[in-house]
């Protein structure tokens, strides 16, 4: 089943977003923790990662950057409620090169159903089509 | 499936509104206090949200203001487990207040479960009646720009 990491600071929109996730049909590890969520994303494999901008121990850029070190070609959703200005880029906050690739932006607060959406984009066919799968067997 | 969020400090209030619209295929999110439930309407765009207007803390009206302030499309229902109408005795109409804060509906308790979900299915069709409406308002300005589809008008 495709892996979700999903690193938000509030437990309980970790929860939601877990909840949304799973009821289509994906797996999720659920972090509140950045610190932890460093070390999570440089040793377990995901097919993408939600990560807060916001995060309370440490900035979510830093486990934004960490993800992409760790895995290249993963795409990654950044989740904040300020404003993201700019449709071809990062914002300048960010530090991030506006060019990188599989980075992504979720606005909060966010329908379940744009989320879903975008998981469903974001994931290449194989990936995205895996849970449909995954549930016909059950 | 829709999402609905009960925001109540009442555990059993909770309890039973989740199981009575789990029933009915709504999915349910709950939090037990205004505090929790405004981080939650934050980061996601609930359906529809019904708020109990008696809460430690930050009480319904509150966070009914809160909630306006995040996501002024999202439709809420407030519920109350007092009747405060009586004006010779000074006491605030909380549910009337939410009425003119916009709520959609307002329930005293003890209510009618049917009247809840009827309160909430007319809250979701505001809503989407709603994002339909600003949909429109905004199309020619999609079309023109190339912007991709705008589920948050005006956000």
């Amino acid at each position: 089943m495709t892996n979700i990491l999903v690193v938000d600071d509030e437990v309980g929109v970790c929860c939601v977003i877990q909840h949304l996730l799973v009821r289509e049909g994906y797996a999720v590890t659920a972090l509140t923790d950045g610190r932890q969520a460093l070390d999570v994303v440089a040793r377990s494999d995901f097919a993408a990662a939600l990560i807060d901008l916001n995060l309370a121990d440490i900035d979510g850029n830093d486990v934004i950057r960490a993800a992409r070190a760790a895995r290249p070609n993963m795409p990654i959703v950044m989740m904040s409620g300020m404003v993201l200005e700019s449709d071809h880029g990062m914002p300048e906050s960010l530090g991030l090169s506006a060019r990188v690739q599989r980075l992504h932006r979720l606005a909060k607060p966010f329908k379940p159903k744009d989320l879903a959406q975008l998981m469903r984009e974001i994931l290449t066919p194989d990936e995205a089509f895996a849970p449909a799968r995954m549930q016909c067997r059950q | 499936m829709p999402t609905v969020l009960i925001i109540d400090d009442d555990s059993a209030t909770r309890a039973a509104l989740e199981t009575l619209l789990k029933k009915k295929k709504f999915c349910v999110f709950l939090a037990p206090d205004g505090p929790t439930g405004i981080r939650l309407i934050g980061s996601v765009s609930f359906d529809a949200v019904v708020i109990d207007m008696f809460m430690p803390g930050m009480d319904g009206i509150a966070t009914i203001r809160e909630l306006i302030k995040i996501d002024p499309t999202v439709p809420f229902i407030a519920i109350s487990g007092y009747a405060f109408t009586d004006k010779k005795q000074g006491a605030p109409d909380f549910l009337g207040m939410a009425i003119k804060l916009g709520a959609t509906a307002a329930l005293q308790k003890p209510f009618d479960l049917l009247d809840l979900l009827e309160a909430v299915d007319r809250a979701i069709e505001v809503r989407q009646r709603l994002l339909a409406d600003a949909r429109g308002n905004l199309a020619p300005h999609r079309h023109l720009s190339g912007e991709p589809h705008d589920e948050h008008p005006g956000r």
